[in-house]
């Protein structure tokens, strides 16, 4: 499981000149993070991007900057500041609109500002059903979008990248679940947000901009009781995601417009 | 099953596509067994937009759900007590083909799934071939919709007889052949009341029953990913497609056969151990440097090279391939450019009738396409070792068909 992701990692680095990682402190971004660096033998070849949408959790912000000072990260920060100074926030106005703005938006810049050709995501497919269709070696067009309805083929590990695509994502994590994570955080101790432990009988499941992101209940306080507790659960991962309840095909209208 | 998958804690991972032809209930019958299934620890439940159109747990696009009709594969995900089953839809029709193969060409096995009132129809018989063609020799066949012919034994027996003797001229012999109502739950989990004169397991079971397919070959091959040049000394990363690798083993690195001495296996943290079947390590070698897409072998052991391939290709795109293209061939690490020299058969593979050859090969033919190469490749027989026997065409980047050395 590991061996198909850092294949997938070291594929994207033999062939794109520049490529990008983006981290957002969750789980699942920073276990990529993780084999990255045991895919190129402890360092990390490229730059890290961090969408900061400023509405992150403190102990998010603490957490990058203390992985960014050990693990040596070449860290890059993208933010839609025109959007922040204009007011965007997830409380003014609809969510679909916020997200587009800070996360997509934001990202959209940082991609043309650096122009990186390809950039790896830790999106995984039992997350959510429009990303349990999504390939390892994605196209996005110029402005963007995800055609989901049209995508090209995949065949095997043989990785087309068609030249007229603007730039790709990569999602080496794609085949790993929830689960599968846990286990690989407690298997490799690989560092955790504090956010995800319990504390007074609730914890985090999925972690994202601060009032967007609702705890679950848990007494899951370590690595080991997350894992024994997801091993028990048939709670969906996003049940505390507000944007996932805004209506049935929001996660399907942002990834068409470009969203991770 | 591929001895290479196995999953976060290391539970053998057994990956299934459900194949067939258009609404003949593929996402069905992958949402009755989620569904029937979710009982199971750590597994959620079917999440309430589904309510009872169980096709709906895969079919997740809006398009989907409005044209009650699956567009791209999708993937779900089943942890039971001693392996993973990861259930890939793909579409029925046959405009989505590419979307079907992204899914297929993942599967260790499959469900083919015909509906007992329409029998074998023309993407039934397509997407059988493809799992012949893509030695895909585990397959159970679902004779689904067993409701609309009242239940009756003899109705499955004529629908049984017609699938196996399909099968049997693909090559392709069923491991069970079942009758099923998914929509209902008839022998999808549990053994239907309904049909007692079926005396077989139910799908889960079948699929359960299957046999892991065993690697043909333990020998040596490690095509070369890429080269890290920064942080410590030159080395070579790639995955161990078959055999293992030790520091001290002499090596081969094909095309040129050149000589290399394997000093130092990489990984991190540091660890020394031979790499096995799977692993992606890094390797510091003595030597002159390969390059990514060279393949190292042992020196008594090597692999096929050669500057005129042959495959059995499926063409998907629109614009057919013609004698004289020259496009890219991406086999394991390697591109190289090659040349169409020949297409010497093709194969309608609706009807399975074959076309005559030396004309161009059209989207979803079959045809044996004979190639000059710009650089020598290295390739394997697709028995013998898959990784290294199966290739994908590409037009500016594009797949536009993949083959089957040979």
């Amino acid at each position: 499981m590991e061996s198909e992701s850092i294949y997938v990692i070291r594929e994207a680095y033999a062939r794109y000149a520049k490529v990008a990682v983006l981290w957002s402190m969750g789980k699942d971004s920073t276990a990529l993070l993780w084999m990255v660096r045991k895919a190129f033998f402890g360092s990390v070849p490229f730059p890290v991007v961090h969408i900061d949408t400023s509405y992150k959790f403190p102990e998010i912000y603490a957490f990058r900057d203390r992985l960014t000072r050990e693990w040596g990260l070449d860290l890059r920060i993208a933010r839609n500041e025109e959007a922040l100074a204009a007011g965007m926030g997830p409380t003014k106005g609809d969510k679909f609109a916020c997200c587009n703005a800070l996360k997509t938006v934001a990202l959209k810049r940082a991609i043309a500002g650096m122009g990186f050709e390809a950039l790896l995501l830790g999106i995984r497919r039992d997350e959510h059903g429009v990303r349990a269709k999504e390939r390892y070696f994605s196209p996005r067009a110029q402005d963007f979008s995800w055609n989901v309805g049209a995508q090209p083929p995949e065949l095997w590990d043989l990785y087309a990248t068609a030249e007229e695509a603007a730039h790709d994502r990569i999602h080496p994590l794609l085949h790993m679940t929830e689960l599968d994570i846990w286990r690989y955080v407690r298997r490799e101790g690989i560092p955790v947000n504090p956010l995800y432990l319990a504390r007074d009988g609730r914890r985090f499941r999925s972690i994202g901009c601060a009032p967007c992101c609702a705890p679950v209940p848990s007494s899951a306080a370590t690595v080991d009781e997350i894992v024994a507790e997801l091993e028990n659960s048939r709670e969906s991962e996003r049940a505390g995601r507000a944007q996932d309840k805004e209506s049935a095909f929001t996660m399907q209208k942002l990834r068409s417009l470009g969203y991770m | 099953m591929s001895p290479l998958a196995t999953s976060a804690d290391e539970k053998p991972l057994l990956r299934i596509a459900m194949v067939g032809h258009v609404d003949h209930g593929k996402s069905t019958l992958i949402g009755r067994i989620r569904h029937e299934m979710s009982a199971l620890p750590g597994t959620a439940a079917v999440d309430a937009s589904v309510a009872g159109n169980w096709a709906f747990v895969t079919d997740q696009l809006q398009e989907e759900r409005e044209r009650e009709m699956t567009i791209d594969t999708a993937q779900t995900f089943l942890d039971t007590p001693v392996c993973r089953l990861v259930f890939i839809d793909v579409p029925g029709h046959q405009e989505l083909i590419q979307n079907m193969l992204s899914g297929a060409t993942r599967a260790d096995a499959a469900v083919l799934v015909l509906a007992g009132d329409e029998g074998v129809q023309v993407q039934t018989r397509r997407h059988a071939l493809l799992l012949a063609m893509l030695g895909i020799r585990n397959v159970i066949v679902a004779v689904n919709k067993m409701d609309t012919l009242g239940r009756r034994e003899d109705a499955f027996r004529a629908l049984e007889r017609t699938a196996v003797e399909e099968l049997r001229t693909l090559g392709l012999q069923a491991a069970a052949v079942i009758p099923v109502a998914a929509r209902d739950g008839d022998n999808v989990v549990q053994r239907s009341p309904a049909m007692p004169w079926y005396e077989g397991p139910s799908v889960i079971e079948a699929i359960g029953d299957l046999e892991p397919a065993v690697l043909p070959d333990d020998a040596l091959r490690f095509p070369v990913q890429g080269v890290m040049r920064n942080g410590g000394p030159v080395t070579i990363f790639g995955r161990v497609l078959s055999g293992s690798v030790a520091e001290g083993d002499v090596l081969s690195a094909w095309p040129a056969g050149a000589e290399v001495t394997v000093r130092t296996l990489r990984r991190f943290p540091e660890d020394h151990a031979p790499a096995q079947t799977g692993e992606s390590v890094g390797l510091v070698l003595d030597g002159p440097q390969p390059a990514r897409g060279d393949v190292l072998a042992a020196p008594d052991d090597p692999p096929l090279v050669t500057s005129t391939p042959t495959g059995r290709v499926f063409w998907l795109a629109e614009q057919p391939l013609a004698p004289g293209e020259v496009l890219a061939l991406r086999c394991a690490t390697q591109v190289v450019a090659v040349r169409v020299t020949e297409i010497a058969d093709r194969l309608d593979t609706a009807t399975l009738d074959p076309l005559p050859g030396h004309e161009p090969l059209a989207a979803m033919q079959l045809g044996t396409v004979r190639l000059t190469a710009e650089h020598p490749v290295v390739v394997e027989s697709f028995e013998r070792m898959a990784g290294l026997g199966r290739f994908v065409l590409e037009r500016r980047g594009a797949a536009v068909g993949f083959g089957i050395v040979g």
